[in-house]
């Protein structure tokens, strides 16, 4: 999986030295000392990538969607699955790949999609399950139970 | 055709898309995303649609300003394993139903949705 992330995208480095210290690390103070052991935490946290960025935003506004937002009786999206959705397409984003689009469902869902040529992924996000349906060519090619560790084979098969 | 009747082959089916805020239309190519082809929690399982033979594109899509009218054939209907019936209501003679999906297979709504045509108003 290391493999698929960014080569200038390191999300977390850690670097201890000595004993671990049970003093808390914070943001903005990152060199913590204690009186007897010593701690360094050296963390790069890189930015998301626009799309993605402007993705997030389109899914967060999807929480604030009231009762029959289509006029056709859909249900309002659950901060949960709005949250879910975001937690994928940072995780996405790891990967060096731009959301092709975001859309809410009429019963509670997100759909996220990748697109990569003719190959599509639609990533269905509900409260209580989450799936994804393959396309190449507008053509169906299979679906199934999403869960992360799927997720580099889902973006190899885009890729391929 | 009465009431019940399976819709037949070759006929043309009108699915009216939310487009405020492009919400469910991939707004880059402006087709409507799988979504707009999901059944709402009240439909019990079915989705509404216009038979195109009988109506109009101004009777169909009712609100221009809040929809866009897109076409499907019946036989991409039936080829998901789904049913079309005529479903008349009252201030609606073309109403049809598509039924028969599957809540678990979400395969079905990106196939409608990638095999849709937009209508357009005839000049």
């Amino acid at each position: 999986m290391q493999s698929f992330l960014r080569q200038n995208k390191i999300d977390e480095l850690n670097i201890r030295i000595g004993y671990q210290t049970n003093k808390a690390f914070t943001p903005d103070r990152n060199i913590c000392s204690h009186r007897f052991d010593t701690a360094v935490t050296i963390r790069y946290t890189n930015e998301l990538s626009s799309e993605n960025r402007i993705e997030i935003n389109h899914v967060r506004s999807f929480a604030s969607l009231k009762e029959n937002w289509d006029s056709y009786g859909a249900t309002t999206i659950d901060l949960v699955v709005v949250e879910k959705a975001v937690d994928f397409i940072k995780l996405v984003d790891k990967f060096d790949v731009n959301v092709y689009l975001t859309s809410p469902g009429p019963n509670g869902e997100v759909m996220v999609q990748l697109k990569e040529g003719s190959r599509e992924t639609e990533f269905i996000f509900y409260s209580d399950k989450d799936k994804y349906v393959l396309f190449d060519n507008n053509e169906f090619v299979n679906q199934g139970p999403y869960a992360h560790t799927i997720l580099p084979e889902m973006i190899d098969w885009l890729r391929a | 055709m009465e009431k019940g009747d399976p819709i037949p082959s070759g006929e043309v089916l009108y699915r009216r898309v939310y487009k405020a805020d492009k919400r469910v239309i991939d707004r880059k190519i402006g087709r409507p995303t799988s979504r707009a082809f999901v059944p709402r929690p009240k439909d019990d399982g079915k989705l509404s649609c216009d038979l195109k033979r009988l109506t109009t594109f101004f009777l169909a899509i009712q609100d221009q300003s809040q929809f866009r009218l897109f076409m499907i054939l019946s036989d991409t209907v039936y080829s998901c394993g789904l049913s079309c019936l005529y479903d008349p209501i009252t201030e609606n003679i073309a109403h049809t139903l598509i039924t028969g999906f599957d809540p678990d297979d979400e395969s079905v709504p990106g196939i409608l949705a990638r095999s849709s045509i937009e209508e357009f108003e005839s000049r």
